[in-house]
């Protein structure tokens, strides 16, 4: 397995998957949902009522989305109360931002502050995304893939390795190092396996849950004003991006449409970067059947939100989470309504810091004082 | 010591909801997106509830007030949110006898009522007792001194007495909704209330306020039963089993 990793193999992989192959994995990769066995038999019956969307089919693809984003949601509230994660990664400074936050600054700097951080986010995300594109019109595969690979395997190597690691300490669980690097080698070349190329769905699953978790994990560390100027900013530039007709998601989409090739959005899902492209929740004219596909980097900002609420209280977890679900739902009901692509975050992200804030300040000391005499109201 | 409390706590509070999950609602996706509303709109009259409590400072320690307050916002959304079932439900209705493609997994009235006053009791336990637990779990325990149960214990049983009354104020609200009954809307609000004030008793000695909303849950369970063996909104041949409905609805 060891040597399945190295570079040159891996490049010579690439161009010998035929575009047949590479539509059957990308099926099985993307997290899409599908409907449980029944109710697509179900719907074999009355196909010629498909388009006649009706209630229940629509609940049950709810349902498999809801799933994941919930385990992604967990994992990552399990990693914030359990380790601090400003103190293992260090905290605000992180290099792309340029404005580091400090508890001193008065709060019309930290705001100003926040604000250059989120846009200078977003330039940098549309900035990656141009070049993928770009990358992708002139079929410079071996460079995309190689850059995707590469830094897969740093997530699930370094990043996945040393969140692990802290996880041991914090658990005060002895391990020696030739267990732990051999079990994390493992852990990232199944990993960059199941993901770039095939595997079991429930793993691969599970790899694409746990990439976002990660992803999500990396990203509480920024300061507080900041993760929540880049949430808004992100949401505002998901509505942009999703619904303009000249974006580089379009174009993208259209590129993968004219050349009859699967849109390679998988690739998304592995990059640290350009898996923001991706997230949109779509319902494909042609076959409603796959049901609707939700891009990782929703995962990642839902979860980023609930690892922010995980810092303040449990009771910000759980509100935030209301939230999100209930905007989820909404979102999916317009798409039921509108038939398009439209941007999962916009509802979800607005709901749930509207929540968060509504907790903190309001129901969190309503909740404290009343459960000091155990009252119920 | 204290991270075992914290397990047996979680397990007293939660785990019957969490049996009810999975024998009723996790097999019907609809349910489960019933009881996501329902705890959605009871957050929305918990935070209105905070929202007023914090802009009256009078109101701070005033509990009987805060209690009536935070009261009134609760069943006003439950009825407003059985107002929106009703309307969504009847447009259901409609295009089900347009499309008449067998629609096996609609959940009846009962189901649905369960799983709404499901979510809003699990939103209710978790917003109410989940601060306090989560202290629970840390190095060390602390306690009331006017406490001769442990708090935690008695804010566990609390929140399983409420997610349980939670589920039957639904079954029951919406049953005087339907049928336009203001004896059985007002028992609901009377026994949210009662409720409540019973739990105060708890800051004269600690035990006893949970005793009594254990009695009340009983009482209200009885009462739940009585409604729905003459209920039409409800088929209560049904009610012992949840499996014959299927066959029912054919």
């Amino acid at each position: 397995m060891s040597h399945s990793i190295d570079g040159g193999e891996l490049e010579e992989i690439e161009p010998q998957s035929t575009t047949e192959q590479r539509r059957l994995l990308d099926e099985d990769r993307l997290l899409q949902t599908r409907t449980s066995e029944q109710q697509t038999s179900h719907h074999q019956q009355d196909d010629d009522d498909e388009d006649e969307d009706n209630l229940e089919y629509q609940s049950e693809t709810i349902l498999t989305i809801l799933k994941p984003v919930s385990l992604t949601m967990i994992f990552v509230i399990w990693a914030v109360k359990t380790i601090s994660i400003s103190a293992v990664f260090g905290g605000g400074s992180a290099i792309y931002m340029v404005y580091a936050e400090t508890s001193t600054d008065s709060n019309a700097m930290k705001f100003g502050g926040a604000i250059l951080n989120a846009i200078l986010f977003v330039g940098m995300i549309v900035v990656v995304t141009v070049i993928f594109v770009v990358l992708y019109k002139y079929r410079c595969y071996k460079i995309l893939y190689g850059w995707l690979i590469l830094s897969c395997i740093m997530m699930f190597g370094l990043f996945g390795g040393t969140l692990a690691y802290y996880m041991l300490i914090a658990y005060n669980l002895p391990l020696d190092w030739l267990t732990f690097s051999f079990c994390l080698w493992n852990f990232a070349v199944v990993g960059v396996l199941t993901v770039f190329w095939h595997g079991p769905t429930k793993i691969n699953q599970a790899y694409l849950i746990l990439i976002g978790g990660l992803m999500a994990i990396f990203f509480t560390r920024l300061p507080e004003w900041t993760t929540f100027s880049i949430l808004v900013v992100i949401a505002l530039y998901d509505l942009v991006a999703v619904l303009c007709p000249k974006g580089p998601l379009r174009v993208l989409v259209n590129l993968a449409q004219e050349r009859k090739e699967p849109i390679p959005a998988l690739l998304y899902n592995a990059s640290v970067f350009t898996m923001m492209a991706d997230k949109e929740v779509q319902m494909p004219e042609e076959n409603k059947r796959k049901g609707v596909k939700l891009g990782l980097g929703d995962f990642v900002f839902y979860s980023v939100l609930i690892g922010r609420a995980a810092m303040f209280n449990m009771i910000t977890v759980f509100t935030c989470f209301f939230a999100i679900i209930t905007g989820l739902f909404c979102t999916l009901l317009l798409l039921a309504i509108f038939r398009k692509a439209l941007p999962a975050l916009p509802i979800s992200i607005a709901l749930g810091i509207l929540f968060y804030f509504a907790t903190s300040f309001f129901l969190y000391p309503f909740v404290v004082q009343l459960s000091f005499n155990p009252i119920f109201i | 010591m204290t991270f075992v409390g914290f397990f047996g706590c979680i397990l007293l509070a939660f785990a019957p909801a969490f049996s009810v999950f999975l024998l009723v609602i996790s097999r019907n996706a609809q349910l489960i997106i019933l009881s996501i509303g329902g705890s959605f709109f009871w957050l929305l009259s918990a935070l209105l509830a905070a929202i007023w409590w914090y802009i009256i400072p009078p109101l701070r320690t005033a509990y009987p007030w805060i209690i009536i307050c935070s009261i009134i916002f609760q069943e006003a959304l439950r009825f407003g949110f059985f107002s929106l079932y009703v309307r969504a439900e009847k447009g259901f209705i409609a295009e089900r006898e347009r499309q008449t493609a067998s629609l096996t997994s609609h959940p009846d009235p009962l189901r649905a009522n369960i799983a709404i006053g499901w979510g809003a009791g699990v939103a209710h336990s978790l917003v109410s007792y989940v601060t306090l637990l989560w202290e629970y779990s840390g190095p060390a325990s602390y306690f009331s001194h006017n406490c001769s149960v442990s708090i935690f214990i008695v804010m566990a049983v609390q929140s399983f007495c409420f997610i349980v009354l939670h589920m039957l104020w639904s079954i029951i609200g919406y049953e005087g909704f339907v049928s336009r009954n203001p004896i059985k809307m007002s028992v609901v609000v009377l026994t949210h209330l009662c409720a409540s004030f019973l739990t105060m008793l708890n800051m004269a000695s600690c035990g006893a306020g949970m005793s009594m909303v254990v009695i009340l849950t009983l009482g209200v369970s009885a009462y739940t039963f009585y409604v729905c063996r003459g209920s039409r909104v409800y088929h209560v041949s049904c009610l012992p089993c949840f499996n014959c409905t299927e066959e029912r609805q054919k």
